[in-house]
């Protein structure tokens, strides 16, 4: 009988455990369509089906994170994890999915405004959301870390801090060439928000590295 | 069973209740009160492995509590028992942490008080000493042991899930050796003084004999484990970070080592082994499940530089002084009324 419910103990956090994985590639793979979409956007618009299904996939993978965070809270709180574990799991599933959101909300903006982006400018946009993307990388392996190897989370923790830095520097950099250039101060404003919220996404990313940060430390204590 | 047996057994089973009650939580509190194990299942095992230790390893211990003072009557032990009850309930009361072992030890001296029988020094000193070794034996098994697990995790690196479920297992299993060993060790305090007037006879249960002793270790078992399900629950939820944060590792260091230390002190098999081979033996003396767990916390918290609340700690080592002399002072006067104004004969 102890045998039995050991093992069921395993098989039900081994479950868990792949939601959650499969839970972070939906980080993985939005912020992979969040690129595209950027890239199509700045070369054809808004205007075309390759936006609008770009779009729509990532709001695909933002419904299947919703459904995954669901099933994985439910597991947590059914009791797969000891009490103080499971809050903390479920407040890293619920940030990294901000994650996710945010993207989504930047990408139905751009459909919705369209602003202008002048040329002068698309290399340094281009950059800050690469930089974004390494920033959610790093905090994707940092949360696996946590899951996996608590020795790593540092490392990962680090790394994530650098490239928030850098995505910071970048935004900065972009604003200028955004309002050095000839366009309208109103496009300015506009596209300004644009880059103010693509930043926000890399720092919600290290506010939830932070988070893993210490959630390392309390259990390595 | 005749009623008059259970009458004078009453106040061993009220001890025995008041254990269990109090002392499951030192086996089972941190891992209930944090939620880690549900109580039905914490209560389950403590239950029967407390009955089990009881009944299969008691007498070791019981033997040296019986040294200490030869209570023939019934009515004397039964207002030893009873005097040691008073004392456990009203230190609670008082919000003293105390010990069962020291009621009783003090109790039995009260009564050799009043019956004017010597007390064997040699027994006491054996009994006091091991008060003192027990804490400091359990402060060094824990960090021994702590150090030993940090080091096969570091080896290993589990990942944080894995690492949840042994944790979870080991807790279980830590609870249930800690019961074993809380019934084997303090089923002394409970019972001991009624050994020698044991009112059962030897029965023979599908070919097995079951001693009048082990009978008698047997309803303290039970009266234990209606203590670990009528009350412990509470205790269980108020315990766990009063002396130091405790995390699940570290919860199963503390239970580990209080379970081994307890286990050290009541196994007649561990005694006869160590004597066979030369070595020195271990004393079977009951000894405190709290002062056997604070010892592990203490030396845990230090190892790992963890604040530790020494106030507390304070009031828990003036509850231990204070303990044996209340017991005593109180045995002699509850013998006096049961022998002057009851005329119940106690020696």
């Amino acid at each position: 009988m102890w045998f039995t419910k050991a093992q069921s103990l395993f098989s039900q956090s081994k479950t868990t455990e792949s939601h959650i994985f499969q839970f972070f590639d939906c980080v993985t793979a939005a912020h992979h369509q969040f690129m595209q979409l950027w890239q199509i956007y700045l070369t054809q618009g808004a205007q075309c089906a390759d936006f609008d299904q770009t779009l729509a996939s990532l709001s695909q993978i933002e419904s299947k994170a919703d459904d995954l965070q669901r099933q994985i809270d439910a597991r947590l709180y059914g009791g797969t994890l000891i009490p103080d574990l499971r809050a903390d799991v479920a407040l890293l599933i619920d940030q990294a999915d901000k994650l996710i959101n945010l993207q989504e909300t930047i990408g139905i903006h751009l459909k919705v405004e369209q602003p202008t982006v002048p040329s002068e400018v698309h290399p340094s946009l281009l950059a800050q959301i690469q930089i974004v993307g390494d920033t959610l990388d790093h905090t994707v392996l940092c949360a696996k870390s946590f899951l996996t190897d608590l020795q790593r989370v540092q490392e990962y923790h680090q790394k994530v801090i650098l490239f928030e830095s850098d995505a910071n520097s970048m935004c900065i950099k972009a604003k200028t060439i955004l309002f050095s250039s000839d366009l309208e101060l109103t496009h300015k404003v506009q596209l300004r928000y644009f880059f103010d919220r693509i930043d926000a996404v890399a720092n919600l990313a290290e506010d939830i590295s932070d988070r893993i940060s210490i959630f390392t430390l309390k259990r390595l204590q | 069973m005749d009623i008059s047996i259970i009458i004078f057994l009453s106040s061993g089973l009220f001890l025995g209740w008041s254990l269990g009650a109090n002392d499951a939580a030192n086996v089972f509190g941190t891992a209930v009160g944090s939620r880690m194990i549900r109580f039905g299942t914490a209560a389950l095992i403590c239950s029967i492995m407390v009955i089990l230790g009881a009944v299969i390893s008691g007498a070791g211990a019981s033997h040296t509590l019986g040294s200490l003072g030869q209570i023939t009557a019934m009515g004397g032990a039964f207002t030893v028992a009873l005097s040691a009850a008073l004392t456990v309930y009203l230190m609670t009361k008082w919000g003293l942490p105390v010990s069962t072992g020291q009621a009783i030890v003090g109790a039995i001296i009260g009564w050799n008080l009043f019956s004017h029988t010597e007390t064997d020094s040699a027994v006491l000193t054996k009994i006091v000493t091991t008060w003192m070794v027990c804490p400091l034996l359990s402060f060094v098994t824990a960090i021994m042991l702590y150090k030993l697990l940090a080091g096969i995790i570091n080896q290993t690196r589990p990942g944080l899930f894995a690492l949840d479920n042994w944790t979870r297992i080991g807790l279980l299993l830590a609870g249930a050796f800690g019961s074993y060993s809380l019934g084997a060790n303090n089923i002394a305090n409970v019972m001991g003084v009624f050994v020698p007037s044991a009112p059962f006879a030897t029965k023979f249960i599908l070919g097995v004999e079951f001693t009048a002793v082990m009978q008698l270790f047997l309803l303290g078992g039970i009266a234990i484990s209606v203590g670990v399900y009528t009350y412990s629950k509470r205790v269980m939820m108020t315990v766990g970070d009063s002396l130091i944060p405790m995390t699940p590792l570290t919860a199963f260091v503390v239970v580990m080592s209080h379970s081994i230390v307890l286990f050290l002190f009541s196994s007649q098999g561990l005694s006869d082994l160590l004597a066979n081979n030369g070595l020195p033996t271990i004393p079977l003396v009951p000894v405190s499940s709290s002062q056997a767990v604070i010892g592990a916390v203490i030396g845990v918290g230090m190892l790992k530089r963890l604040p530790i609340q020494w106030a507390t700690l304070g009031r828990v080592v003036t509850g231990w002084c204070f303990t044996p002399i209340i017991a005593a002072l109180g045995c002699w006067l509850c013998l006096y009324f049961v022998q002057n104004i009851f005329s119940v004969a106690v020696i």
